[in-house]
């Protein structure tokens, strides 16, 4: 069946045949189309937003994790140092300084008590459950400790006055002037020993959770100052008394 | 200095549409203005209302951006619209409405020779064609217009080949009753 003759010229009548679109035609165009690469667009956007969550993520975990390591790091240096310079500052005090070098000792202290006091504030730093978990536990353990060696330490440190009193009158009856400071070193000495045998159990057997409480007893300077004042004040009382009988 | 010029269009054509791939909104509006009021007209030839054949051309055109990439430079671009636009015409119309392609038999007759006006209104032809049934309507479009074979309209509108000729058959008779009717009263006699 061929195209007819009126076929034909219905063709050519329609072939350059034109109507114009009304003006938001295209806009309606452009909006659909826009529509289309938008979602890919946003699909990106998305893309990125979780990269970058967790990128967050990765880093923050860094973080924390850097600064347990770091923390641990800074307690441990500051606890090794305690002890040399505790020895170098008995050794200092052996020496009878003179009265300028006091001033220097007693600034030495307090840089030793800052030292302390920096290293004591660490932990407060530290804003990790766990942490906050073992040093409270560490806390518990040096307090444990504490009562225990103050139940005890009362006798030593009865001991402990008997024995420096009896090396003082020794001393002075070898015509030697004692000074405050010999006297004070008589007695950090005795402390020491108090302190070093409240680390030992009963047994003689040394608990490694003492020694990982040592750190924390060592640095715990108001027990060590309460041992001293004790030893201080009982070393008083006996002068007093001794001075008082004689005469 | 012909083909030269052929050439540069055929490259400045080839530009055009790479550039409306990559979504230069330039380039679109570019082929929108060049193929809409041609395309406009091929609706518009299945659909009756006019905003409605707009409607379809818009639709169309946004397959045509969309599907841009599939286009192969093997044929002409325009003829690849227009291909989209008879579609989209088709598929609306058997969307909104209730297409019927009567299967009778027909004595496929080449019809009496109908005297036409050399002068033929557009308009008028397109009001002719209007108001054919649906079926009829778009099965004389396809051949008699757009210059489909029948095998490829029976593929397209998912009929038989011989349904086809029979619905172009029965198109013919009724334009042909139509313009003797008009030729009674005096339209354009020859």
């Amino acid at each position: 069946m061929e195209p007819t003759k009126f076929e034909n010229h219905i063709k050519e009548t329609f072939k350059g045949s034109e109507i114009k679109p009304s003006e938001d035609a295209w806009n309606r165009i452009k909006g659909q189309i826009r529509n289309e690469y938008e979602p890919k667009r946003t699909g990106y956007f998305r893309y990125g937003i979780a990269a970058g969550f967790i990128g967050i993520l990765i880093l923050s975990v860094l973080y924390f994790t850097t600064d347990d390591a770091t923390l641990n790091q800074e307690v441990q240096v500051a606890a090794k140092p305690s002890t040399p310079f505790v020895d170098k500052e008995k050794e200092e005090l052996l020496k009878t300084p003179a009265p300028e070098e006091e001033s220097v000792i007693t600034a030495v202290e307090d840089s030793y008590e800052a030292d302390e006091e920096k290293s004591t504030t660490v932990p407060k730093k530290e804003s990790k459950r766990e942490l906050v978990i073992s040093e409270d536990a560490k806390l518990a353990n040096a307090e444990e400790l504490q009562n225990n060696a103050s139940e005890g330490s009362n006798e030593e440190i009865d001991t402990k006055i008997a024995e420096v009193l009896a090396r003082v009158n020794a001393l002075e009856a070898n015509n030697k002037e004692l000074t405050d400071l010999e006297v004070d070193s008589l007695l950090r000495q005795a402390q020491k020993e108090i302190l070093a045998q409240n680390l030992l159990n009963s047994d003689n057997k040394v608990n490694p959770s003492t020694l990982l409480s040592q750190v924390e007893e060592e640095l715990d300077q108001s027990f060590r100052d309460q041992i001293f004042e004790k030893l201080r004040s009982g070393y008083n009382k006996v002068r007093t008394a001794v001075a008082d009988r004689n005469n | 200095m012909k083909r030269l010029k052929i050439i540069s269009f055929y490259n400045n054509e080839k530009v055009l549409i790479r550039k409306a791939i990559l979504g230069h909104p330039n380039a679109q509006r570019a082929i929108y203005e060049k193929f809409a009021p041609k395309m406009l007209g091929v609706c518009r030839q299945y659909i009756k209302d006019l905003h409605y054949a707009e409607d379809v051309m818009i639709n169309g055109f946004v397959k045509v951006f969309k599907s841009l990439n599939s286009f192969r430079h093997e044929g002409s671009f325009e003829g690849w619209i227009r291909q989209i636009m008879v579609r989209e015409s088709i598929s609306y119309l058997r969307k909104k409405q209730f297409v019927v392609f009567d299967d009778d038999v027909c004595e496929y007759n080449t019809p009496n020779q109908i005297t036409f006006p050399s002068s033929i209104d557009i308009e008028y032809v397109q009001r002719l064609i209007d108001n054919l049934p649906e079926g009829y309507k778009m099965v004389f479009v396809l051949y008699a217009i757009e210059g489909y074979k029948h095998s490829e309209i029976a593929e397209m509108l998912d009929i038989t080949e011989s349904t086809s000729k029979s619905q172009l058959f029965k198109a013919r008779r009724l334009l042909q009753d139509k313009l003797k009717e008009q030729s009674i009263l005096g339209y354009g006699t020859h």
